[in-house]
């Protein structure tokens, strides 16, 4: 009996150590440079020295300007989205056609096709009607990325909701658009905000597609740091920027999964 | 107040035809029972009457107002839902005063309304709960108390009790029935309930593959069923092969019948000559069981041996041999205690109402 029970809680305590390891080594990096960024110096130093929030007000004047821009880029690339995936989600789940898993496939595989071939196609694109280094146009393209993110949790959504909620309302003298506004979409809005949020996280760290387009009028966060990078190394001040970036990304993530739920984030985060 | 008459309606989902030329007439104030099993088409004609659903041929009439393709909003229906569809994000009154904001009502007005609504459903106070702080039986009050709050001119009942335990069924059923009476609303309700149907009814329709099978009054159905579906479906019913006799010229719809050796007088089937093969059919509880030695009436009498006795509590339930046959009968009433454990003796079965059919056929 004692034995049973000794067993049980080694067995428990191996899971443990096991989780724990795997977590510490994929946080390790992280937290690495973020500590960096406390520290003084030119270069990652070892041991660090000086303990500073310099490197902070340091980047404060270039590296804010390109922040901003990421932020607004994310949140546009995600309301575009929003406005774009809500009717494509109720057609999906609403109406049965011919080839609508073959149309679910296609609208889910952006972020399943090699991301430079979508890049490059933008890029050629773009050059020819002059929506390079435009804020719309790398929205577009950002929105374009996000798309799988934002339609997953509509389409969970729409899914669990019964149709006959909207039929009700129908009944009870609604209009379509009145029932659609007054009963489904505050029913689908957990889904819908989880998607505008994962959009918002992804459009906000996007770099590969977005280094083809941007120029130097709507230069944002992700590629900042990639310029700083080639011109200085990594130094405590790209630390510090790396961490802003980290920050808004952690928040935004603690809202999604203790707020919405990991209902709509399933196959995406989880 | 508003009659319903459909005409002709049909519905096709891809190659399955759900519902195939059905017409129905509903009178102003009357309740119609769309009675039948899943599949049958029942609730596609429902959704088809409330816009929900468009058709693909036929008409629909509220009146003499064509409505085809007049939409849902404007049909001045209430519809309750098999799953209810209470609207999860809104509190009880705000579910229930839905209609009537949709109807610009004044805000006193709605108050007033809502409340009476909620006494009627013998809801009153629950006005600030959410749907899923209620039970089940609750829930459907709400729903029904959301659904006559406007007024409507029609009800469409989409088999609303399926989902709800028996007695709670039972309850709510009577309270239909008593709303019914009380507002006098022309009412379509879809069931596969034959008891709820039977309960509730003014008029019948059994439904069977998209086709309206029989319609009448319960005590038609159950009386004189067209067809074998329909003896089938309604109730519990004994399938004997027999052979039409002479008419008899005495009472008029009689016919007699010869089954199991014996001559039995048996109404309907209007349309069987001498000679036909058909079926007799007789309902377990119009077959009179008495022992062997008893003294009863002689006519119509048969002797069979107990096969199978299942002893329910209300009822004991026989299933009795007599020549080839096997004879369900049920004894309800003090006599059935004497039939507890009677597997292998000899009684004398009494067979009272008996109907006709065609063989293999309608009526």
């Amino acid at each position: 009996m004692n034995s049973v029970r000794r067993a049980r809680r080694l067995g428990k305590l191996a899971w443990g150590v096991y989780l724990g390891g795997l977590i510490t080594v994929l946080w390790l990096i992280f937290v690495l440079l973020f500590a960096h960024s406390f520290f003084e110096g030119v270069t990652l130093e070892f041991p660090p020295r000086g303990l500073t929030l310099a490197n902070y007000l340091q980047i404060t004047s270039q590296f804010f300007p390109a922040l901003r821009m990421s932020l607004l880029l994310g949140l546009c690339a995600g309301i575009v989205n929003m406005v774009l995936t809500i009717p494509a989600g109720y057609a999906l789940t609403r109406y049965s056609f011919k080839g609508q898993n073959l149309l679910n496939a296609f609208f889910l595989a952006p972020n399943m096709v090699p991301a430079i071939s979508l890049a490059l196609g933008l890029l050629a694109l773009y050059s020819r009607v002059g929506m390079l280094d435009t804020f719309w146009g790398l929205t577009c393209a950002l929105a374009i990325v996000t798309m799988p993110y934002m339609l997953r949790p509509v389409l969970a959504a729409f899914h669990d909701l019964d149709p006959s909620l909207e039929e009700a309302a129908w009944t009870l003298g609604a209009g379509r658009w009145r029932a659609f506004l007054v009963v489904t979409l505050p029913l689908i809005g957990p889904g819908v905000l989880a998607g505008l949020l994962l959009s918002f996280i992804i459009g906000f760290n996007e770099f590969t597609i977005i280094i083809f387009l941007y120029g130097p009028k709507n230069l944002p966060a992700s590629v900042w740091l990639w310029n700083m990078l080639f011109m200085y190394g990594i130094t405590p001040q790209f630390a510090a920027a790396v961490a802003v970036m980290q920050l808004v990304s952690f928040a935004v993530l603690y809202v999604l999964v203790r707020v919405i739920g990991r209902r709509y984030l399933q196959g995406v985060v989880f | 107040m508003t009659a319903v008459r459909v005409e002709k309606l049909t519905k096709a989902f891809g190659k399955i035809v759900a519902v195939d030329s059905v017409s129905l007439e509903v009178a102003d104030g009357q309740l119609a029972i769309l009675l039948g099993p899943s599949g049958c088409g029942k609730s596609t004609i429902l959704r088809c009457i409330a816009g929900l659903a468009e058709s693909d041929a036929g008409n629909i009439y509220f009146d003499d107002r064509l409505v085809n393709d007049v939409p849902t909003a404007r049909r001045k229906i209430g519809f309750l839902f098999q799953r209810l569809a209470l609207f999860p994000h809104m509190r009880v009154f705000d579910n229930v005063a839905f209609g009537l904001r949709m109807q610009r009502r004044p805000k006193d007005e709605i108050a007033r309304r809502v409340k009476g609504a909620l006494a009627l459903v013998q809801l009153p106070g629950f006005e600030d709960r959410y749907p899923r702080q209620l039970s089940g039986g609750q829930q459907q009050r709400v729903a029904l108390a959301r659904t006559i709050v406007t007024d409507p001119d029609i009800l469409l009942f989409d088999e609303p009790l399926s989902s709800l335990d028996a007695k709670l069924r039972d309850e709510l059923k009577t309270e239909i029935r008593r709303l019914h009476r009380q507002t006098g609303k022309t009412t379509i309700y879809v069931t596969h309930d034959q008891g709820e149907a039977f309960a509730i009814a003014d008029k019948v329709y059994v439904m069977h593959d998209g086709r309206v099978e029989q319609e009448g009054t319960p005590l038609d159905l159950y009386a004189s069923p067209a067809s074998p579906f329909v003896a089938a479906f309604i109730g519990t019913n004994n399938f004997i092969p027999a052979v039409a006799g002479p008419r008899d010229p005495t009472q008029a719809g009689l016919i007699q019948v010869d089954a199991l050796g014996h001559r039995f007088p048996a109404t309907g089937a209007e349309t069987v000559r001498e000679g036909d093969p058909v079926l007799l059919l007789v309902r377990p509880e119009d077959i009179g069981v008495l022992a062997a030695g008893a003294s009863g009436p002689e006519t119509n009498a048969l002797v069979g041996r107990i096969a199978v006795s299942t002893f329910t509590g209300t009822s004991t339930y026989l299933e009795v041999a007599v020549s080839d046959q096997s004879l369900k009968a049920a004894v309800h009433g003090p006599g059935r205690f004497d039939f507890i454990g009677s597997v292998g003796r000899e009684v004398r079965l009494h067979l009272s109402r008996c109907a006709v059919i065609r063989a293999g056929g309608g009526a």
